[in-house]
C-alpha cells in the first residue's frame, strides 16, 4: 500500500509540473527546458526555509515568488529572440540553476544536499503518508480548475492568439510583453509550487533531481498527451510516472534498465511528433474550430 | 478544452487502468515467498559508477550462494535483490521504497553519499538497517543509527596518507585537485588542516566539475608551483586516471596521493604514466593467509576465475555480518528488524574480522576504523608498499 | 612560470579546444542557414562519429585512416537518415518549429542511450602517445605536436569549406537555397537535394573533430547536449550561416573557457559561455557575422 501511495504522490508532483509546462508550450507557444530549475529553486527554497523554522506555507509561497521573479531571466529575452534561440536561453538558465546548486556550498550544500526537511504541515498537522497524498491531489485538482480557469479566460485567448501570430497581436495594440512575462511567472511559480511538495515528501534535495532530464521528462509528458489541452498533459504525467516503475519489475538486465528506459523516451518524443503532433489527446490544429 | 469525444475519454479511461492493471501483476508476481529472505542492494548499476556497482555485487553473491549451500542465514535462503540507485537520491528513494515495501527487506546494503543521506530517515522510520562498504564521506557521520559504514571516512584517511608523504616520500610542496562534491571539499579541507599541521605547505588548489574530462587547463596552472605531489579527491576511477595521464602528458614528474578509490581497473589502463601514485587502502591482502580470507578468494576464484579486488572483499564481509546476526537473532526467537540487528551488531560486535581484513566499529556516529596499508601503482599491479599506524 | 606566462599556455590550450568546437559548430550553422533546422541531434552524430573510430581502432585494431572512414559514413549515413527520413517530411507536412525542435532533441537522446547500451556509460578515448609531449617543457607546456595537428587540421577544412561554397556548384546552389528557398525551386534547383547534401557535409565536418576528441578528452554520451549546446552557441554567437563566424566564435569560446582558469573558480568558468550568449542575445541575435534573418 505504501508503494502504491509512493506512486501516486509523484503522479501528482508531475501533474502539477506538465500543467504548468502546457501553459507555456501548448497555449504560449514557447518552449521551454528550464522547468527543472524551477521546480528546483521551489525545492530548495522550502527546504532552506522550512529548516531555519518557516512555516510550509510561507516557504512554498516565497519559493514560488522567487521562481516568477527569476522567470524574468528568461522573459525579458524572450521579446527579442524565440525559436532555438529562447530554447538555448531556457537551457542555459537551465544549466546555470544546476551550476549553482552545485557550487553554492554554503547554500545548498553542494552535492551533499539537504537532509532532514520537516514534512508538509498545515495548521501545525504534520502530513505524511496517505494524508499528503490526500493534500496533493487536492492541489493537483485546484490548479488544473485554476488553469482551466485562465486558458479559457481572455487571457488565455490573448495568450493563443500570441503563439499563433505575434507579430499581428502587437500590431492590434496587445500588450505582449507583459503577457509573456504572465505566462512566464505563472507557469514558474506553479513548478516551484510542485517542488515545494517534492521537497517536503523526500525529506531531502540535492542537485541531481534537478537537473536538465527532469525539463525534458516534463516536455515529453506535455507532448505525448497533447500540448495545449491541459488534460493531456495529464494523462502524459500518469504514463510516464508509472510506466517506469512498471518496468522495474520486468527481468531486465541491471546494466540495461536505465538507459533503455530514456531510449525509450527519447524514440516516443520522436514518434509523437512524427505520427501525432497533437498528442495523446489533443486535436489536429485544423480540426480546431475557430472559437477553441 | 474539453475531452471532446467518446473515444479519447475511452482511451485515457483505457491507459491508466492498463498501467495500473501492469502494476498490480508485477507487483503480485514478487510476492514473497515464505523461507525466503531478501536482502536489498541498493547500489549504483549503470551509469558512471555503475560498471563498480556491479563489481561489488559479486563480492555480495558470492557470500550468498555459500550460505546458501550450507543452510541459508536465520533458517532462511537469501536473496539478493539489486536496485539500481545511480548514486542519485531520487533513485535511491525509490529503490528503497520497493525494498521495503515489497521485498520486505530489512537489512539493505547501499552506498554513495546523496543516496544514504535521502534513504537514512525513511530507513529509521520503517525499522531497517543499512550498511555500506561504499560511503566515503564524512557528511554522512551520524546520519542515523540505522546506518553503519564500514569503510573509513575519507577524513581519516587523509590523516594516515599525509604523514607518510611527509616523512618517507619527502614531500613538501603538495598541491590538491578538488572535485566539487561534498566529499571532495570536506577531503580538501581535511588536507588543508592536517597537511598545515604537519608544517607543510599547499602550494596549489584547484577545482574541477563532478563530469570533467579535461584537465589540462587546471594542471597547467597547478604545475606553475612546481608541486611534488598532487592530493587526488575524485573517486571516479576513469577520472583519476584522465587527470594523472594528463598531467603526465603536461611533463608532471611529482607523485600522485588517494584514498581507495583510485584502486580501479581504470589506473592500469594507463600503462607506466600511472606509476608514482600512492594512497591508503584497507589492509586487504589476497595471498593473506588468514583462513577467512583464503576461504574467500578460493570461492571468487571459482566462481568468477579472477583474484578478487578489496572492494569485493568487503561486500562478502556484509552478508556474512548479517547472518551471525540473524542466525544469533532467530535463536533468540526475535524478529529480523533493523532495530533489533543494530542492537545486536552494538552488544556483540565492537570488531569484527573478515575475508577483507580488521574492523573496529564506531556504532555512535556509524564510523569505523580499518588497519590501513599504503599502496602504489607499479608493472599494471596495485602494490602494498607500507604498513600504516 | 609566471603569471604571463601562464595565461599565455592557457590561452594556447583554449586555442586547441576552440578550435575543435568550431569544427563542430560549423556543421551546425550549415544546416541552419540551409535548411532552417536546429538540428539538436548534431551532438549526437558527433559523438557516433567519434564511437565509430574507437570501434573500428581500438576494438578491431585496425588503422586510423580506416577509422575516420568508417566515422565518416556512419555520421553521413545518421545525418542523412535523420534529414530525410525525419526532418523533411516533417517540414513537407507543416510542422512547427517546436515540434521540429522536439523530434530533434528526441533523436539526439535516442542516439545518446543508443550509444551508452553499445558502449556504456563512460567515456572512450584513445591515447595519443608521444604527440602529447610539450615541445617547449616548462614554458609552453600547452604546445605540443597534438595541438598543432588540431589547428592544422581545423583551418585546412575551413579551408576547404570555404571554397566549397564560394567556387563549386553545390556551394553556389547552397547559397541560394539559403537565400530564398521557393525562388530556387522556380529557377530549377532541386531544394530537398541540396538540403541533404548539405545534412551530408554537416555530418562529414564533425568527423575530424570527433577524431580529435577522441584522442584527446575522450568521448562520453552524456556529453551529447553539451556538444551540441556548444555548438549551438557558437553557432548563434558567430553568427547564422557565417563560416569565419563559426571559426572565431569557436576560438573565442575555447579560450575564454581556459583562460578562466587563470583568476576564477570552477562555477564561474561555467557561467561564463552562457553570460556571453545570453548578453549577445540582448544586444545582437544576429551574432557577430550573421545577417538579420
Amino acid at each position: 500500500m505504501n508503494y502504491a501511495i509512493h506512486i501516486l504522490i509523484t503522479v501528482n508532483i508531475f501533474v502539477l509540473l506538465a500543467l504548468a509546462l502546457d501553459l507555456l508550450v501548448g497555449y504560449a507557444g514557447l518552449m521551454s527546458l528550464a522547468h527543472g530549475a524551477f521546480f528546483g529553486i521551489g525545492a530548495y527554497s522550502t527546504a532552506l526555509l522550512t529548516k531555519a523554522g518557516w512555516p510550509a506555507l510561507a516557504a512554498q509561497s516565497a519559493g514560488m515568488l522567487l521562481a516568477a521573479l527569476l522567470s524574468g531571466l528568461i522573459a525579458i529575452p524572450s521579446m527579442r529572440v524565440r525559436g532555438i534561440y529562447l530554447l538555448i536561453i531556457t537551457i542555459a538558465v537551465q544549466i546555470m540553476f544546476s551550476v549553482a546548486a552545485q557550487n553554492w556550498i554554503g547554500l545548498t550544500g553542494g552535492d551533499a544536499g539537504l537532509a532532514n526537511i520537516p514534512p508538509y504541515s498545515i495548521f501545525g498537522y504534520a502530513l505524511r503518508g496517505v494524508y499528503f497524498l490526500v493534500v496533493c491531489t487536492a492541489c493537483s485538482v485546484f490548479w488544473f480548475l485554476l488553469c482551466r480557469r485562465l486558458t479559457t479566460s481572455p487571457f488565455g485567448r490573448l495568450l493563443r492568439a500570441l503563439r499563433d501570430d505575434e507579430v499581428g497581436c502587437a500590431a492590434l495594440g496587445k500588450n505582449v510583453v507583459a503577457a509573456k512575462m504572465a505566462v512566464f511567472a505563472f507557469s514558474a511559480a506553479l513548478a516551484a509550487f510542485s517542488g515545494s511538495l517534492f521537497a517536503h515528501y523526500t525529506a531531502y534535495v540535492d542537485p541531481r533531481s534537478f537537473e536538465i532530464g527532469v525539463s525534458i521528462l516534463v516536455l515529453l509528458m506535455v507532448m505525448l498527451g497533447g500540448a495545449g489541452t491541459l488534460t493531456g498533459p495529464i494523462l502524459g504525467a500518469i504514463v510516464l510516472s508509472v510506466l517506469p516503475e512498471a518496468f522495474k519489475f520486468l527481468p531486465l538486465p541491471p546494466g540495461a534498465a536505465a538507459a533503455s528506459r530514456q531510449l525509450l523516451f527519447g524514440l516516443m518524443l520522436v514518434l509523437v511528433v512524427y505520427f501525432r503532433p497533437q498528442g495523446l489527446i489533443g486535436r489536429r490544429r485544423s480540426q480546431i474550430a475557430t472559437h477553441g | 478544452m474539453q475531452i471532446s469525444t467518446k473515444r479519447t475519454r475511452a482511451m485515457l479511461i483505457g491507459v491508466v487502468c492498463a498501467c495500473a492493471g501492469l502494476m498490480g501483476f508485477s507487483i503480485d508476481a514478487s510476492a514473497q515467498s515464505a523461507n525466503v529472505q531478501k536482502i536489498g542492494f541498493l547500489i549504483p548499476l549503470t551509469g558512471g559508477s555503475g560498471k563498480l556497482g556491479q563489481v561489488l555485487m559479486e563480492g555480495s553473491t558470492v557470500a550468498i550462494d555459500e550460505i546458501n549451500a550450507t543452510g541459508g542465514a536465520g533458517g532462511k535462503r537469501l536473496v539478493l535483490v539489486p536496485e539500481d540507485s545511480q548514486g542519485l537520491a531520487k533513485q535511491g528513494m525509490d529503490g528503497i521504497r520497493k525494498l521495503i515495501d515489497i521485498d520486505e527487506a530489512t537489512f539493505i546494503i547501499t552506498g554513495w553519499t546523496a543516496v544514504v543521506m535521502a534513504i537514512a530517515p525513511l530507513a529509521e522510520q520503517s525499522n531497517v538497517y543499512l550498511i555500506s562498504a561504499s560511503t566515503a564521506s564524512p557528511a554522512v557521520r551520524g546520519v542515523s543509527p540505522h546506518f553503519q559504514s564500514t569503510w573509513m571516512f575519507d577524513d581519516e584517511t587523509v590523516k594516515l596518507i599525509l604523514p607518510y608523504a611527509k616523512s618517507k616520500l619527502k614531500v613538501q610542496k603538495l598541491a590538491v585537485m578538488t572535485v566539487m562534491t561534498d566529499l571532495g571539499t570536506s577531503l580538501r579541507d581535511a588536507v588543508k588542516r592536517d597537511w598545515e599541521r604537519l608544517g607543510g605547505t599547499l602550494v596549489g588548489d584547484e577545482a574541477h566539475q563532478q563530469g570533467e574530462t579535461n584537465f589540462r587547463p587546471a594542471m597547467i596552472k597547478m604545475l606553475t608551483t612546481n608541486p611534488d605531489a598532487i592530493y587526488l579527491t575524485t573517486s571516479n576511477g576513469k577520472q583519476s586516471a584522465q587527470m594523472v595521464r594528463q598531467a603526465r602528458e603536461l611533463g608532471y614528474k611529482g607523485i600522485f596521493l588517494s584514498f581507495g578509490a583510485i584502486e580501479d581497473p581504470e589506473m592500469l589502463t594507463i600503462g607506466s604514466k600511472a606509476e608514482g601514485a600512492y594512497y591508503s587502502a584497507p589492509a586487504y591482502d589476497p595471498d593473506s593467509p588468514h583462513p577467512t580470507s583464503r576461504h574467500f578468494v578460493e570461492l571468487f576464484k571459482k566462481k568468477y576465475d579472477r583474484v578478487p579486488n578489496v572492494h569485493q572483499a568487503n561486500h562478502y564481509d556484509l552478508i556474512h555480518m548479517y547472518k551471525n546476526a540473524a542466525d544469533a537473532l532467530v535463536k533468540q526467537n526475535k524478529p529480523i528488524t533493523g532495530a533489533n540487528l543494530r542492537a545486536y551488531f552494538v552488544a556483540n560486535m565492537p570488531e569484527y574480522r573478515g575475508a577483507s581484513g580488521g574492523y573496529r566499529f564506531n556504532y555512535k556516529d556509524g564510523s569505523v576504523l580499518r588497519s590501513s596499508i599504503v599502496k602504489t601503482i607499479k608493472d599494471g599491479k596495485f602494490l602494498k608498499v607500507a604498513d600504516l599506524d | 612560470m609566471d603569471s604571463l606566462a601562464l595565461l599565455f599556455n592557457l590561452f594556447l590550450d583554449g586555442v586547441a579546444t576552440g578550435a575543435v568546437y568550431s569544427l563542430i559548430a560549423v556543421g551546425f550553422s550549415l544546416l541552419w542557414w540551409l535548411a532552417d533546422i536546429q538540428h539538436l541531434a548534431h551532438g549526437g552524430i558527433t559523438l557516433t562519429a567519434g564511437y565509430a573510430i574507437f570501434f573500428v581502432v581500438a576494438s578491431l585494431d585496425l588503422p586510423l585512416p580506416l577509422g575516420i572512414v568508417a566515422g565518416l559514413a556512419v555520421a553521413a549515413l545518421l545525418g542523412l537518415a535523420l534529414e530525410a527520413g525525419v526532418y523533411q517530411p516533417m517540414r513537407l507536412r507543416g510542422s512547427t518549429e517546436m515540434a521540429l525542435l522536439t523530434a530533434s532533441l528526441g533523436a539526439l537522446i535516442v542516439i545518446e542511450y543508443s550509444l551508452t547500451l553499445t558502449f556504456g556509460p563512460e567515456s572512450v578515448s584513445i591515447d595519443s602517445g608521444s604527440l602529447r609531449t610539450p615541445l617547449l617543457p616548462d614554458m609552453l607546456r600547452a604546445v605540443d605536436r597534438f595541438a598543432a595537428i588540431t589547428v592544422g587540421v581545423t583551418l585546412a577544412v575551413f579551408a576547404g569549406l570555404a571554397a566549397l561554397i564560394r567556387y563549386t556548384m553545390l556551394g553556389k546552389a547552397m547559397r541560394a537555397v539559403a537565400e530564398n528557398a521557393a525562388l530556387a525551386e522556380v529557377v530549377g534547383l532541386r531544394v530537398l537535394r541540396v538540403q541533404r547534401m548539405a545534412a551530408l557535409l554537416a555530418a562529414a565536418l564533425v568527423t575530424p573533430a570527433a577524431a580529435l576528441l577522441l584522442y584527446g578528452n575522450g568521448v562520453t554520451p552524456s556529453d551529447a547536449l553539451h556538444v551540441v549546446l556548444t555548438a549551438a552557441t557558437i553557432a548563434i554567437i558567430g553568427g547564422r550561416g557565417s563560416i569565419g563566424g563559426a571559426l572565431l566564435a569557436g576560438l573565442l569560446v575555447g579560450i575564454v573557457e581556459a583562460v578562466m582558469q587563470w583568476q576564477f573558480s570552477v562555477g564561474w568558468r561555467l557561467l561564463s559561455t552562457f553570460g556571453l550568449l545570453y548578453l549577445l542575445l540582448l544586444w545582437r541575435p544576429q551574432g557577430l557575422f550573421g545577417s538579420k534573418a
